[in-house]
């Protein structure tokens, strides 16, 4: 009789512990996919920043007649020459990359700028080599990443 | 009766668990699938951009102006190519087609010496 307590007693405690290893192997499994897709989430918002960010300063080179640096109210800045005086601004400012269209030769007010994506900071250096020169671009785009573009400085005489 | 019951839960517990360790190895493989694929893209971003960078260096300097490679993008200049490795382990090479004198391949490989991008460009005559 008392065997047979002891077996019963060890047959309803089993499938309580499995129960409670089934649960903490539910949470596991969570706490695991949540951060993968976190993960996930963050890494393919970075990659859409670098790319938003790198794809629209090659075209914008591209489309404009003239590219300078120059180092404004707004920190470093790349200034696209678009014409009839003038031209945008691309510079970085409180964690985005910003752009203004106006004239030339107005003083800038960073805040002002249109946002056109996240980019945790940006510096740009002047290179020539064989009379060609390059702008050097840097951007910060998470706190261990840094991605450069380099593109042809054609400042021209569209700036003077 | 008591016995019973028990027994019964504790089948419905084994095959519970057996059902959710098939699904959630699925659901992590799934998961750390994706992430790969993320990170491969991020990677070819990277690789993209770097051959850009080298192409719009070849087609404003020349193309086989070696100066210009060492000079603007910090290139190691070998005697018919310019290589660097950037700072995430992708290595920039740019040498001259051998079919073609007026086309310059350059060619984007991981750490592993394994073809990451390429992109030919060629020289207008």
């Amino acid at each position: 009789m008392s065997k047979l307590k002891t077996r019963h007693s060890i047959s309803n405690i089993f499938p309580v512990i499995l129960f409670i290893l089934f649960a903490f192997c539910i949470i596991t499994v969570l706490v695991l996919a949540s951060s993968f897709y976190r993960k996930t989430v963050v890494a393919t918002e970075v990659n859409d920043n670098v790319r938003t960010a790198i794809s629209y300063i090659r075209e914008k080179s591209r489309q404009t007649s003239g590219v300078k640096y120059a180092v404004t109210e707004c920190g470093d800045t790349i200034i696209f020459n678009e014409g009839m005086g003038y031209g945008t601004f691309v510079y970085a400012y409180e964690g985005d990359l910003m752009e203004i269209f106006t004239d030339l030769d107005s003083s800038l007010v960073p805040g002002d700028g249109v946002r056109i994506c996240s980019l945790l900071g940006m510096s740009v250096e002047e290179k020539s080599s064989d009379n060609v020169d390059y702008l050097i671009i840097d951007m910060k785009t998470d706190d261990e990443n840094e991605n450069t573009i380099v593109i042809e400085a054609n400042t021209g005489a569209d700036f003077e | 009766m008591n016995s019973s019951k028990s027994n019964l839960f504790l089948i419905e517990l084994i095959l519970g668990i057996m059902f959710f360790a098939v699904i959630a190895a699925v659901c992590i493989e799934l998961f750390s699938a994706s992430y790969k694929m993320e990170e491969n893209s991020s990677y070819m971003a990277v690789a993209v951009n770097e051959a850009s960078n080298v192409a719009e260096v070849a087609r404003n300097s020349g193309f086989d102006n070696m100066d210009a490679y060492r000079d603007i993008l910090g290139m190691t200049v070998e005697s018919d190519k310019a290589v660097k490795t950037n700072e995430y382990g992708l290595t920039s090479t740019i040498t001259q087609s051998l079919e073609d004198e007026n086309t310059y391949n350059i060619l984007i490989t991981d750490e592993e010496e394994q073809q990451v991008y390429s992109l030919l460009v060629k020289r207008d005559r």
